[in-house]
């Protein structure tokens, strides 16, 4: 019963994707309605307009801003669902697992890599607005550090090391600064999300704003790991 | 070095590469436990992607791009030995039993 | 057929091959390095179709951190699926 109520669920699915795909012009067409206008005007004006380069930095935080807007606090959303609901499981079904002691050769080739995992990280975040890669990226590569450290050192030491007052604010510096550029747009220029007029000034709230998204998606990643590691190890 | 000899050179250690790759999963295929398969990739794999990271390397000659292969190169011969390290290290404390030929301690 | 397109199916065929085989699979473990691999390939579509700032996200997030948290969130819930 459930099966068969499955598979007309499916089919239905199906079909209604079907029909919106047959819908769509065919791909690689250049005189379609899309790339006649958003796209190529994208393409003509976004380094004028976007003021970087790299016409994908222009599209995500500036013509799009609304929507990595969104991205972000879907993030940051996921992250309170996460710290809501760790605590509230019940009995726990499995014996917590055992730790092993980290092997020496571990320990060092993760310090000797660290240093050059963090400045990748870094290099991907700044200078995301002209090369690819960017904030998110950047930032989970960062969050993976993180967690690759808590591993290797253990989750305490991580503790310690980090500055958990400003990993707390860290996680909301993504939506926050959206937030802020947004409002900021709507004042000084007059829309939404709109950057600031000279080309450096465009520039610098672009490279703020990766280091926002970098930084913050970073802090959230942490968190997720540690609330887990927490959670296991209760 | 000619051209001709420096792309028969860099054809030839790609080929090897692949070789080594090519030995590397049959062995994670066809050896009889975790151990023996890790043996087999945690050696073919490093010595693989190097020799067709070189033969790569090779191709592109004098660029910047030459230089990342080789950082790329340095960072598989650390980190290769250390995940297979970390990963029979974890077999061992997870309680694997090395494969031997005496009945009673057949392959799972 | 060019080998572009090749290369792009040959991607696309272990892309659902992955994907019937974690709707399969009951080892959950398993499931996830599979997962792994599944993102791995599309990353290389990516590439090779000219978008590396999706390649690298999908690089890093669904096959790096995805299968680390994956993995912790095992470790509570149990390997097999039941």
């Amino acid at each position: 019963m459930r099966s068969a109520l499955a598979l007309v669920l499916v089919v239905v699915l199906a079909a209604l994707m079907m029909a919106g795909v047959s819908q769509l012009p065919p791909p690689g067409e250049a005189d379609q309605a899309v790339h006649r206008h958003v796209a190529a005007n994208y393409l003509a004006d976004g380094v004028e307009e976007g003021g970087t380069g790299n016409r994908v930095t222009a599209v995500l935080l500036d013509y799009r801003a609304l929507d990595t807007y969104g991205e972000v606090v879907v993030i940051f959303a996921a992250l309170i669902a996460v710290l809501l609901v760790r605590s509230a499981g019940g009995p726990r079904t499995q014996p917590p697992p055992r730790r092993v002691p980290v092997s020496p050769v571990v320990d060092q080739v993760i310090r000797l890599m660290t240093p050059f995992i963090a400045l990748f990280a870094l290099f991907m975040i700044i200078e995301g607005h002209v090369l690819p890669g960017g904030g998110f990226q950047g930032g989970v590569v960062l969050g993976a550090l993180m967690i690759l450290l808590s591993l290797a050192l253990g989750p305490d030491r991580l503790r310690g090391a980090l500055h958990t007052g400003a990993l707390f604010w860290l996680r909301a510096v993504a939506p926050l600064a959206f937030t802020v550029s947004a409002l900021a747009g709507l004042g000084l220029v007059g829309w939404w999300f709109a950057l600031p007029e000279p080309g450096w000034m465009r520039e610098f709230a672009l490279v703020l704003l990766e280091l926002a998204i970098g930084f913050g998606g970073a802090a959230a990643l942490t968190g997720f790991f540690l609330s887990l590691e927490e959670d296991i190890h209760r | 070095m000619t051209g001709l000899a420096l792309t028969a050179v860099a054809g030839l250690l790609i080929v090897a590469g692949c070789g080594f790759f090519l030995a590397g999963t049959i062995g994670l295929l066809r050896l009889p436990d975790f151990y023996c398969r890790l043996h087999a990739t945690t050696k073919c794999d490093p010595i693989g992607a190097v020799l067709i990271l070189t033969g790569a390397a090779l191709l592109s000659g004098p660029e910047i791009s030459t230089i990342r292969i080789l950082a790329l190169i340095a960072l598989i011969v650390i980190t290769s030995p250390t995940a297979g390290h970390a990963l029979a290290r974890a077999g061992w404390h997870a309680g694997h039993v090395p494969w031997t030929r005496e009945p009673g301690n057949e392959p799972e | 057929m060019s080998p572009n397109d090749v290369f792009d199916l040959l991607i696309l065929t272990l892309l659902i091959g992955c994907a019937l085989a974690i709707a399969r699979l009951k080892d959950l473990a398993a499931a996830v390095v599979l997962f792994s691999i599944y993102s791995f390939s599309l990353c290389l579509l990516w590439v090779h179709r000219g978008a590396p700032d999706v390649a690298m996200t999908e690089a890093a997030v669904g096959a790096g951190i995805t299968a680390v948290l994956f993995f912790y969130a095992l470790t509570r819930t149990g390997r097999r699926e039941k």
